[in-house]
């Protein structure tokens, strides 16, 4: 007998959800350094013809692919893909980049929440606020992962505590499902997140100039070192692909995310609409809120000349090293400090959510097992396969996870989305499917949009990406010699995995029997 | 902060809250609306 299949319970769930997925470590980290060393408020400018013509495009495709596949009863790639391209027998495993994807970000992502969780603690309990200057803080997140001592494995108590509480909260809520899971979280945790991140960008602001000795060293110069624009940096190709790439990060679209979560919307349920509002939602989270608080604060309390530094140090250093400082010199910085990682920590736990579900969803639809028991078998097999990114840190394992998932599987991911759905299933089958239900008439300009120039921007992305890099990316060649051999390992487990998907898809199709199609039962 | 910077944060944050603020009401609507049976 099939398994009931669940449903959103209202439209704000969904879009919470979505929008939580979107709205990231890198909407608070990342955006605001990328802007800060890319042209500054001329960064705005491709930043948002990236988001017209890549991001909210491919925000409606996703959405659309994900509620046709749910109509057939998949929430992930390779029901999906098969559903949009039923005579096609191969399409289904290149489905498998929106499941291997997510759960190769999933792999490091957690780890990195978990450090939101555990400094947030470090602020309550005074932790931090004991550190006295910058050395103190890059030792004191050097200890945290287990790098103070040279040895074979990085890891401390510490680390791995909040990282196993991090692991089991994200698995508690996935365990209770859509709606009594995902939706029940994205409810608590997205107005509490927006309401950390204004109070906070807030206090940036109101803070002016504490210093006396510079009274230019003040709030709203610390927002035109973000929004002054630098109109040279346009020329540069550099700044138009980091402002395409922070679009694709920030809107989490071509992983699959937001196919599995759309997935469950009601066959006359609207997307049109709520794909749009989840996307400006996690704009006024990474434009507004994001803009507002690390870059500016750093400005004020390191001056004009540091900045530049700081923000080319990286987003982490940054979010780690110099805002614990920042909080350490304004009156109950404590507090302050713990809405900072508290706010993180929601932003990572309802992305990461996301990330664990087109596993969870494919178990699920595809093997017909239940939620729970879906729940557990992923908690097992992504405990394991999370490890790497924890005691092996320190030998490049997270840099090179985050580049396969967050950078080659997404733009793959999403270039097949939009090919299949524009050119195979057809433009104009998608249009009429997307406006089904839809409480927002998309304009007809995105028709072409979606037709010719994102999946023109897509291969063109993917295009000088073989061409520059993609040599001594599999050589290796910018890896140092003492990681070849971690950087080696853990790529031969991501081709093992892929591997093991193809024998899910190919076990899963085939224990059918022929003709049938899978979940044809749950069609609306 | 320069009048350049003005213009692109003022435009950018306006356009920004203007399409979050449209949409949400809009979905808004749309709920209060199915639930007193107007729609459809």
């Amino acid at each position: 007998m099939r398994l009931e299949r669940e449903h959103w319970g209202s439209r704000l769930g969904v879009i919470l959800a979505v929008a939580g997925s979107a709205v990231g470590l890198g909407n608070f980290l990342r955006f605001p350094v990328q802007a800060a060393k890319n042209g500054g408020g001329a960064f705005i400018i491709p930043y948002l013809i990236a988001l017209l013509l890549v991001g909210i495009p491919l925000c409606w495709v996703e959405w659309t692919a994900g509620r046709y596949g749910g109509g057939f009863g998949h929430s992930t790639g390779p029901g999906v893909f098969q559903s949009l391209w039923k005579k096609n027998r191969f399409i289904k495993y290149f489905g498998i980049t929106a499941i291997f994807g997510p759960l190769l970000i999933y792999m490091y992502y957690i780890y990195i929440e978990s450090w939101c969780l555990s400094y947030s603690w470090y602020s309550l309990t005074g932790q931090l606020a004991s550190i006295p200057d910058n050395q103190g803080f890059v030792n004191f997140l050097t200890s945290y992962q287990g790098l103070d001592t040279p040895s074979f494995l990085a890891f401390s108590s510490a680390g791995l505590i909040f990282f196993v509480l991090t692991f089991a909260t994200n698995l508690g809520v996935a365990y209770y499902g859509i709606r009594g899971g995902i939706e029940r979280l994205c409810h608590i945790a997205m107005p509490l997140l927006f309401f950390f991140g204004l109070v906070l960008a807030v206090r940036v602001i109101t803070l002016f100039a504490p210093d006396p000795a510079h009274p230019d060293w003040n709030s709203i110069n610390g927002l035109g070192f973000l929004w002054n624009p630098d109109f040279s940096a346009l020329k540069s190709a550099k700044v138009w692909l980091a402002a395409a790439g922070q679009i694709f990060f920030t809107l989490s679209v071509g992983m699959g995310a937001i196919m599995a979560y759309s997935s469950y919307v009601k066959k006359n349920e609207d997307i049109a609409l709520s794909a749009l509002t989840s996307a400006s939602t996690n704009e006024f989270a990474e434009v507004i809120v994001g803009g507002s608080i690390i870059i500016p604060a750093a400005f004020i309390f390191f001056g004009p000349d540091q900045i530049v530094g700081l923000a080319e140090s990286g987003a982490f250093n940054l979010g780690f090293v110099t805002m614990p400082q920042i909080f350490n010199k304004i009156p109950v910085g404590a507090i302050f400090g713990f809405m900072w990682f508290f706010m993180l920590f929601l932003a990572g736990i309802t992305s990461s959510i996301s990330l664990a579900q087109p596993v969870i969803a494919f178990l699920e639809d595809e093997f017909n097992v239940s939620r729970q028991k879906a729940v557990k078998i992923f908690a097992a097999v992504s405990f394991v396969l999370c490890l790497p990114a924890v005691v092996f840190i320190h030998r490049g394992v997270l840099d090179d996870l985050d580049f396969w998932g967050a950078n080659f599987f997404i733009v793959v991911g999403a270039t097949l989305e939009i090919v299949l759905l524009a050119w195979v299933f057809g433009i104009d089958r998608a249009w009429d499917e997307m406006h089904q239900g839809a409480r927002l008439k998309v304009p007809r300009i995105f028709k072409f949009i979606i037709k010719y120039v994102t999946p023109t921007f897509l291969l063109a992305i993917l295009g000088y990406w073989f061409f520059t890099d993609w040599w001594s990316l599999i050589t290796m060649k910018d890896v140092p010699s003492e990681n070849v051999p971690y950087i080696l390992g853990i790529r031969l487990l991501l081709l093992g995995l892929l591997l093991l998907f193809v024998f899910l898809v190919w076990k899963a199709w085939h224990k059918r029997e022929p003709g049938q199609s899978p979940g044809k039962e749950a069609e609306q | 902060m320069t009048p350049g910077g003005w213009i692109f944060l003022i435009s950018t944050w306006g356009l920004i809250i203007l399409v979050a603020v449209y949409c949400f009401s809009r979905v808004f609507q749309n709920e209060a609306k199915e639930k007193t049976g107007g729609d459809n």
